[in-house]
This record gives C-alpha cells, sequence and structure tokens, in this order.
C-alpha cells in the first residue's frame, strides 16, 4: 500500500514538474498571443474613430489634397473653433444630455421594479407580460412616426424635452426589463431566503440586497439606456424642428449640405459629441466591472 | 445609496423643468393664430422651413423683407439641408395637419406630390399668368398641376458638364466624341479617366439618368403621359451608361458616387470631364484646388439620336401650407423672396441660381458669379423629371433596375423594359 | 432570548393587513408603471399600423382609403422586393450576429481580466457604439470610396489588393461590407451585456474547480458559458431583433444597392413609407416585419429555454 502510493506521489511530482516546465512555455506563447490580439483588436475599433478625429484637423485644402494621409499634414483647429462658436453644437448636446439622463433615470426606475417583480414575484400570466413587452420592441420604429406625431401635437409635447423623452423610454424600457430580469435570475436565491427569514419585505429586499449586488447589471443597463437615446435618429428629426431643441444625431446632420458634405466640420462635431458619451461610460465602467461586492454572501 | 438620491433629486429636477418649458411652448402656439384674425396690418408672425443654408442668404433676404414689411415678422427653421430627411420631415408633419408653419421650401419634384396630397394652398390667384412669364419655364413647369399652380420657383440648377479647358479647347457635342478624346488623352498630363457622373442608387441615378435618355432623343414619360423609358432611344440613351464604364471611360465607381464623390475626384486633376450640378464650380476654383482656372462649363453632349443636350432640372420651389393661418402675409413673403430684389440677394450672398431669367444678365451678379452666362443655356432648356404626384415610386423603380443594368447583373433592354413594365402599374394605378 | 425575539418580529409582519395586500400584489404594484407606459404610448400606434395595413391608403386618397382588407398581405406574398429584402436581411442578421457573439464574448473575456490598461479597454471598447449610427454610415461611406477611401488606399499600399475594390458596388462585397461596418458597431453592445453578466458568477465556483486542476478552457465551456446563459439569450434575442430591423447602416451605404441587393425589410419598409408616402401598404411591410420577428424571437425563448417560471 505505502509503495503504491509513494509511486503515485512520486509520479505527480514528476507530472507536476513536466508540466511547469511546458506551463511556463505555454505561458509565454499564450502571453504574447494575447498582447498581439488585444492590439489587433484594439486598433480595428479605434482606427474609424481615429480617422474621424484625424479628418477634423485637416483644412479644407488638406481635405482635397491629403484626403489618405493618415496624419494630417498641419493640425488645424478652426473646424473645432466653428463648431464651438459658429454652430449650435453645444445646445444640441445640453438637449440630448437631458433628453438621454432623463430618459435614463426614469427608465431604470421603472425598470428595476419591473424586472424584480417578474424575476421573483408571484405573477399569474409572466410569460405574456413579458411577449408584450418584447413585442413593442420588435415593433419598426418607422411605422410609429406618423401615429406619434398626431398624438403629441393634440398634446402639444412636439418641441419639448417630453416629446422625446416618452416614446425613448417606452422603446427602451423591453431591453431594459429583459437585460435586468437576466441579471436577477443570476442571483442566488439563498440570499433572498436568508433575508426572508430575518423578516424583511420584499421591497427592503430589492433595495438592500438586490440592487448592490446587481450594480454591474443595473450600470451596464443603464448606459445601454443611455446610449440608445442619445443616438436616436429618426424621432429626434420628426418630433422636434425647432433647431434650437434638436438633439446630437440630428444636429450633426444638420452639418451636412444639400450636395457636399464638409468633412472637417462634420468630424469635429461628431467628435465632440462622442466625448462627453466617453467621459459617462468612464465614471461608470469601474461599477460595469466592479464584481459583487463583498459582504453579500456573509448574509 | 447616494447615487440613488442624487438621480432622484435629478429626476425631479429634469421632470420639473421639463413640464416648465413643456407648458410655455403650448401658450406660444395659442398666442400667434389669435393674434392673425385682426386687421391686415397687425403684428404677424409667418413661421419659414427650409434646408439649413450655409451661406448669408437667407439672413440677408429676412432682414430686408422685416424692413419692407414690419409688421411681418419672418421665424425661420431650419431643416437639414439633404432632400430625404426635409421630405419626412414635411410629409409627416403635413400629413397630420400642422398648422404651425406657414411657407415650405420644396424640392423641385415634390410639388405635384404634395399637391396631390392637398397640403398646398393653390396660388392662381396670387401667382397669376402675366407673373409666370418672367420665370424661366422648366421650373415653371415643375410647380403646376392640374390646372393649377402650387408654388414659386426660388431657385433652380441643372446638370451641367465640366471639362478641363486646359486641355480640351472645344467641349464635346456628342458621347462619341467624349469617349474618342477621353481615350486619346488617358495617360497623358495626369489624366487617368475620362467621365465622371453620378449612378449612386438614389435620386443621384436618375437625375444622370434623364440626362443620357433625354440627350439621345428618349424620355421616360413623353409629353401624354405615357410610359416611353423602353423606347429605343431610350434604351439607347441608357446604353451610353453602360458603355462609359465598360469602355473605361468611366470608372465603374461610378455607380456609388454622389456628386461630391466626383468633385472630389476631379479637382485632384486626374479627369477630363465631369457631369455636376453648378454649385461644385466654387470648390473647383478655390485656391487649394488643383484645376484652379482650368475649368469649363458647357452643356451636356448628345447621344447618336439626339438633337438636345439633355439637363436635369434641379431646385427649390416655394409653396404655402394649406393649414397656414396667415396666408396673405405668407405670400407677401414669397413674393418679396422671388422678386428682381431677392432674387439678386439670393444670388450675390448665396450663390443660388435665379429662377428669373432677367438677373442672369444682371452685372453686379454677373461680376460675382460670371459663368452664370454659361449656364442660363442650360438652364432654359433643363427638363424637368416626371412631373407626378407618383414621383417617388417612379424613382425607385429607375433607381433600382437601371442600378441592376449598370453593375451588370441585367442587360440594359431588359432594365428598360422592367422599369417600364413598372411604371406602368404605377401610373394606371389612376 | 433571539430565537423569541425573531418569532416576534414575525408575528408582527403578519398581522399588518396593510403590509399583507401590498406584499400580495406587490409583483402587480411594481409592474404596473412600465406595463402602463408602455401600453399607452405604443399600443395606439401599432394598433393603427395594422389597421392602415387593411386599407389602400396613400398620399392621393389620404382622407377616404379604400378598406381592401388582407389584398395588401396578399400582394406582399408576391411581392419580389420584399421577398428580396427579406433574403438579404436573414442573410444579414445570421451573419452579424454570430460574428458579434463570437466577438464580443472574446471582448467580455479580455475587459473582465485584470492587467494594466483594462479602464482603456474598457471605455475605447465602446466608441463604436457611442457614435449615432447615420454618422457611422457616412463616414464609412467615405472610407470605402473606391479611389480616395483610406481602407483601399492602405490595402494596395500593403500590397493586399493590386487594384482599387469597390467595395460598396459589387454585389457580394457590399453586403460584406455592411455586415463588417454593423458588427463594428455592435460588438460593444454584446460586450457590455456580456460582462456584466460575467461578473456576476460567483468567484466561489471557479475556485472550487481551480483545486481541481481544471484548465481555462475547460472553467469556460463548464462554468462560465452555462452561468451566462440568461444573459447571452438576452444579448442573442435583442441584437438578433436589432439586426433583422437594421436601417440606418444600411440606408447611408448603399442605399439598398447594389441593384437592391443590401436592401434590408426596414429599408423597404421606410422607402414605401416615408418616399413613396403608401401608407396602407407601408404599414403592411411594417406589420409583416413584426411578425416574422416575433416569430423568431418566441422560437428563440422556447429553444434557449427560461428557468423554470413561478
Amino acid at each position: 500500500m505505502l509503495r503504491l502510493y509513494k509511486t503515485i506521489r512520486h509520479r505527480k511530482g514528476r507530472l507536476e514538474e513536466g508540466k511547469m516546465m511546458n506551463y511556463k512555455n505555454t505561458k509565454l506563447i499564450k502571453r504574447v498571443l494575447f498582447i498581439m490580439f488585444f492590439l489587433i483588436f484594439i486598433l480595428i475599433i479605434i482606427f474609424p474613430f481615429y480617422w474621424m478625429i484625424v479628418t477634423s484637423l485637416k483644412s479644407p485644402d488638406a481635405l482635397v489634397n491629403f484626403s489618405a494621409n493618415l496624419i494630417p499634414p498641419k493640425v488645424y483647429f478652426e473646424n473645432y473653433i466653428y463648431v464651438f462658436e459658429n454652430s449650435k453644437l453645444l445646445k444640441y448636446l445640453q438637449n440630448s444630455l437631458i433628453v438621454s439622463g432623463g430618459t435614463t433615470i426614469i427608465c431604470m426606475w421603472l425598470a428595476s421594479l419591473s424586472a424584480y417583480s417578474i424575476a421573483r414575484l408571484k405573477i399569474k400570466g409572466k410569460k405574456y407580460i413579458m411577449a408584450f413587452i418584447l413585442a413593442v420592441s420588435v415593433f419598426p420604429g418607422i411605422a410609429m412616426v406618423s401615429p406619434l406625431f398626431v398624438i403629441f401635437k393634440e398634446i402639444h409635447i412636439l418641441n419639448t424635452y417630453w416629446g422625446l423623452i416618452l416614446p425613448y423610454i417606452t422603446f427602451a424600457l423591453p431591453l431594459a426589463i429583459w437585460n435586468l430580469h437576466a441579471y436577477f435570475k443570476d442571483i442566488p436565491k439563498e440570499m433572498e431566503e436568508s433575508a426572508k427569514i430575518d423578516g424583511a419585505s420584499s421591497l427592503k429586499i430589492l433595495w438592500k440586497i438586490i440592487l448592490p449586488i446587481t450594480a454591474p447589471g443595473l450600470f451596464t443597463t443603464a448606459i445601454i439606456v443611455f446610449i440608445s437615446s442619445w443616438n436616436e435618429f429618426l424621432f429626434g428629426l420628426i418630433f422636434v424642428s425647432k433647431d434650437s431643441m434638436r438633439t446630437v444625431p440630428v444636429g450633426i446632420m444638420m452639418f451636412q449640405g444639400e450636395y457636399n458634405i464638409p468633412w472637417g466640420e462634420l468630424s469635429a462635431a461628431a467628435v465632440v459629441a462622442t466625448v462627453p458619451i466617453i467621459i459617462v461610460v468612464l465614471i461608470f465602467q469601474k461599477r460595469i466591472v466592479s464584481g459583487i461586492t463583498a459582504g453579500a454572501v456573509k448574509g | 445609496m447616494k447615487k440613488r438620491k442624487i438621480s432622484l433629486i435629478l429626476a425631479t429636477f429634469l421632470v420639473a423643468t421639463s413640464i416648465l418649458s413643456g407648458c410655455s411652448k403650448g401658450t406660444d402656439t395659442k398666442q400667434s393664430t389669435e393674434s392673425e384674425k385682426t386687421s391686415k396690418n397687425d403684428p404677424v408672425t409667418i413661421v419659414w422651413k427650409r434646408g439649413k443654408d450655409t451661406t448669408p442668404a437667407t439672413a440677408k433676404l429676412i432682414e430686408a423683407f422685416e424692413k419692407k414689411y414690419n409688421y411681418i415678422t419672418v421665424e425661420q427653421e431650419d431643416l437639414p439641408a439633404t432632400s430625404s430627411e426635409q421630405h419626412n420631415s414635411y410629409t409627416t408633419a403635413l400629413a397630420a395637419g400642422d398648422d404651425s408653419v406657414d411657407v415650405i421650401t420644396m424640392d423641385v419634384v415634390w410639388s405635384s406630390e404634395f399637391a396631390s396630397a392637398g397640403w398646398l394652398l393653390p396660388l392662381e390667384k396670387y401667382f397669376t399668368e402675366s407673373k409666370q412669364k418672367e420665370f424661366l419655364p422648366g421650373p415653371i413647369a415643375s410647380v403646376k398641376y392640374k390646372d393649377s399652380i402650387y408654388a414659386v420657383p426660388d431657385w433652380t440648377d441643372a446638370g451641367v458638364l465640366f471639362y478641363r479647358k486646359d486641355l480640351v479647347t472645344t467641349p464635346p457635342k456628342t458621347y462619341d466624341e467624349l469617349i474618342k478624346i477621353s481615350k486619346d488623352n488617358i495617360g497623358k498630363n495626369g489624366i487617368e479617366q475620362g467621365f465622371l457622373f453620378q449612378a449612386f442608387q438614389n435620386e443621384a441615378i436618375v437625375c444622370n439618368a434623364l440626362e443620357f435618355i433625354n440627350g439621345n432623343g428618349g424620355n421616360i414619360l413623353d409629353k401624354d403621359g405615357n410610359v416611353v423609358i423602353d423606347s429605343v432611344k431610350s434604351i439607347g440613351g441608357i446604353q451610353i451608361m453602360k458603355d462609359l464604364i465598360d469602355q473605361k471611360v468611366s470608372p465603374k465607381g461610378v455607380v456609388t458616387y454622389k456628386p461630391q464623390d466626383c468633385t472630389d475626384q476631379f479637382i485632384l486633376g486626374n479627369t477630363l470631364f465631369m457631369r455636376n450640378w453648378p454649385a461644385n464650380f466654387a470648390a473647383l476654383n478655390a485656391d487649394s484646388s488643383a484645376v484652379k482656372g482650368k475649368v469649363g462649363i458647357a452643356a451636356l453632349p448628345t447621344g447618336a439620336s439626339g438633337t438636345q443636350p439633355g439637363s436635369t432640372l434641379g431646385g427649390w420651389n416655394l409653396a404655402i401650407n394649406k393649414s397656414s393661418k396667415q396666408p396673405d402675409a405668407a405670400w407677401k413673403f414669397i413674393e418679396f423672396i422671388t422678386s428682381e430684389e431677392g432674387q439678386k440677394i439670393n444670388a450675390i450672398e448665396g450663390a443660388y441660381m435665379p429662377t428669373r431669367e432677367k438677373i442672369y444678365t444682371d452685372s453686379e451678379v454677373l461680376a460675382k458669379y460670371p459663368q452664370l452666362s454659361d449656364l442660363l443655356p442650360a438652364f432654359k432648356v433643363a427638363k424637368p423629371r416626371p412631373v407626378s404626384p407618383y414621383y417617388s415610386k417612379i424613382s425607385d423603380a429607375i433607381q433600382v433596375n437601371l442600378h441592376k443594368a449598370l453593375i451588370g447583373e441585367t442587360s440594359v433592354a431588359v432594365a428598360a423594359k422592367d422599369t417600364a413594365k413598372q411604371l406602368n402599374e404605377i401610373i394606371n394605378k389612376k | 432570548m433571539k430565537l423569541s425575539n425573531n418569532t416576534e418580529n414575525l408575528k408582527k409582519r403578519k398581522t399588518g393587513f396593510k403590509e399583507g395586500i401590498v406584499e400580495r400584489n406587490l409583483g402587480y404594484i411594481l409592474l404596473a408603471p412600465a406595463v402602463i407606459t408602455i401600453g399607452i404610448i405604443a399600443i395606439f400606434p401599432i394598433l393603427k399600423t395594422f389597421w392602415y395595413s387593411l386599407f389602400d391608403m396613400q398620399l392621393q386618397n389620404i382622407t377616404s382609403p379604400r378598406f381592401i382588407g388582407i389584398d395588401n398581405y396578399i400582394k406582399l406574398s408576391q411581392d419580389t422586393t420584399f421577398l428580396q429584402s427579406l433574403r438579404n436581411t436573414v442573410y444579414f442578421s445570421v451573419l452579424s450576429v454570430i460574428l458579434e457573439l463570437l466577438i464580443g464574448f472574446i471582448a467580455a473575456l479580455l475587459m473582465d481580466l485584470k492587467f494594466k490598461g483594462r479602464a482603456f479597454l474598457r471605455a475605447t471598447i465602446l466608441i463604436p457604439w457611442a457614435i449615432p449610427g447615420i454618422i457611422i454610415a457616412l463616414i464609412f461611406q467615405y472610407m470605402f470610396n473606391d479611389r480616395l477611401g483610406i481602407i483601399n488606399v492602405m490595402l494596395i499600399k500593403f500590397h493586399l489588393i493590386n487594384s482599387p475594390v469597390l467595395w460598396l458596388g459589387t454585389k457580394g462585397y457590399a453586403m460584406w461590407s455592411v455586415i463588417v461596418v454593423d458588427v463594428w458597431k455592435q460588438v460593444p453592445f454584446m460586450a457590455l451585456i456580456l460582462v456584466a453578466g460575467l461578473q456576476m458568477i460567483p468567484k466561489e465556483l471557479y475556485e472550487s474547480c481551480d483545486v481541481d486542476g481544471a484548465t481555462y478552457l475547460e472553467k469556460l465551456f463548464y462554468i462560465t458559458i452555462p452561468q451566462m446563459k440568461p444573459v447571452i439569450m438576452v444579448a442573442l434575442l435583442f441584437r438578433t431583433m436589432g439586426a433583422f430591423k437594421v436601417f440606418d447602416t444600411i440606408y447611408g451605404l448603399t442605399g439598398g444597392g447594389p441593384g437592391n441587393s443590401t436592401s434590408s425589410i426596414s429599408v423597404y419598409a421606410y422607402k414605401t413609407l416615408f418616399n413613396d408616402l403608401d401608407f396602407g401598404y407601408g404599414s403592411t411591410i411594417a406589420i409583416a416585419t413584426f411578425v416574422i420577428i416575433f416569430i423568431l424571437c418566441l422560437g428563440y425563448i422556447k429553444l434557449l429555454g427560461t428557468e423554470k417560471e413561478d
């Protein structure tokens, strides 16, 4: 018996040694591959944006004669000066921030409550309700524009922030609810059960336990809702005709001429418009990938 | 969590501000509708929507008008400059009976469409026959529908031929000449290609195709409204487009080109000829252009069976919303913009090409834009695209089928026949 | 002592009448605001669209449409343009979504790792998605231009191709160009949803595997993916829906061309509704689009299955 045991231990030991050597080599190869893949990946993702920045820094002359240069021959800031001083981009940014911000906040409230109730509470006809919610987001927005325009005109919310926030909430809710309900489902039931035994009500459970744990899911969904409303074009074009109330996507389209596109100014506007989103994401990215907060498991 | 509290406060703030701002907008519209019911010279505001103008012309026009009629205030709203976005905005609003806009600026092909939908105010009592005669014939034809006239031409446009006058002394009169001259010159003096035109699958291909078809003596619809796009001459015209690509006089990329793509290449000096809208001339003559001072403008060539060069009419017209509450004031505004004084301001400040023939011989205007005298002959013979309330569907049928022909998926004859079949279905739906 | 406290607490809870009602119907109460909002805003347009589809309602007879029942739908089933658009849409969606899922998953795994520059990666990955769709279409159209576009210029410079390729004007290439642009744009969305799901997998599951000496791939296939099933399903569901509804990318890059080979059902619906102003038939296309995608979604849900509902 002892002999067998010793042999096995010895073999395992050797295997471990062998593994260690191979392990070091494969680790190096893995590292290199990883870095290469990482770089190519980042390159492909960033390149069009880099191209936009380069284009925005070219003078009209450079755009014509050096249109394919990867680096602008001379850095030309006038496009940005135009965007900030002569165009309404800052106003468009303000409008977009208010509309998208409002949409996100309200949508997240409604969606959290709904998703929690669907994931954890007793409701008859759950499947049908979820199907109904899903159906709404499946419907092509193109067809909704005319009927909605008529309604909004009647209740005088055209050219107002609500005129955009309301439809944006409606179309963001399905994704938000479905998304959150998937995250809520992932939470082990034991946590809630132990809280219930301690006598907490469902609402308290939602507030004190579920929301903190699903913080990554919450912030992810919030960012998705925010960016989706930020990028929306069709409703923004049709429901707002006063230039001072326009949102960013429609605002950037205003830079386009009838037959030509002033690439320098348009790219500058697009770059400026992307910056707030990147800031929002940078602020929240820690929350997205923060992982389970300590203490939740202890219960 | 603190963040939740902050977001709650933010939300309340947003809700409050939005509701307040929403309320005030509501009362504004109520005010303007009440005010106009009173007598003529009481202050009146009219709302004018047009595509965004990057020139000072619009501002100067409004300034001059408000000086003359100081009881009328013009509120100008910008729409994106691209035609299709404006179309969407107008149709949605007008179909819903929107009365918040008084004067609209329509692309030249929309008049019969909008008129047939009942969205435009007929203008016979304002815009009499004698007044109409002061305008170019093409634009006037584009604003008439079924015995009535619905808009006033504001500014016009027509396809022309740009050529390198430093390399080609006389512009070609026929496409055969153009092909020959191109082949002779490709490879010399930095010329890499012969003729650039636009065939992107949207309105661009229709405008260009019409010129080739008309230039060969054919047409899309004849004067009685019958479909003739599959006539021998029409097919011949479309065939020229295909031949240009096949014989490598035009790059196969033309099927993806819009006006600016062509200008971007021509300006580098590697092309001999280009079909484009006159507005591109300014860019070609800018200091940074490699072809500055070397560009001439002429009428497009004709095909073998054609007698007159083709030139598709572009441009924009002014109309009054049928639901407008102040049509008289709106008319005064339109009358002013399209008057000689207004068109001169438009031409000088914004390089908008006039629809009144007289302006083309005005010395001040010519001093700034001498090429206008070259353009006038083209504008006089410019032909509109089919004037029909079904124009969108007609355009779509032409776009898809002709594009298929140019990329080689079908033959030109088959494409023309398919188009004719679809057009007949569309038109006979009456 | 503690026990008696607990039972006292429980007793207190159960005797409150008001709390009982709220507690029992909490599900419905919490759900109500969202459902009501959606109902009020979305129901009317959806019903109206369905109503219009039963009429011959175009620009000319907009105030007096003609009731034609299901004639529009019969016409649709024989409409070659619609069928071609449908084929294009299916081809586009299948390829796009598969690519997005694969690349998005890899991106999510990358974002999950601890390494220097992680924050940079996370912010960078979101850039494609932060730019509005129509702007992306414009910029890529500029980049794909056959003679002046940067893509051809660079491909030729690196001797990967000999002469300029007409990406957007050649039948097969155009579809692939559109797919590439859409994948570029949507990978962040996928990655975001997936990484949040990744983050929520309890670390203990991995730790117990490590003790047994599991490899990276084993952990991936036996723990990560099964745990992520609900999240993957949501991501797939919404991305497939999004792909089927694709509009901006195609309309902006090719206008549906060349020769209608990239036209999607949304592009066709848009043209019919907004260009042709054929409200009756356009609504029919919209309803058909809706039905097709919805059936797909139901299929997804049944296939990937949700866990036992209460």
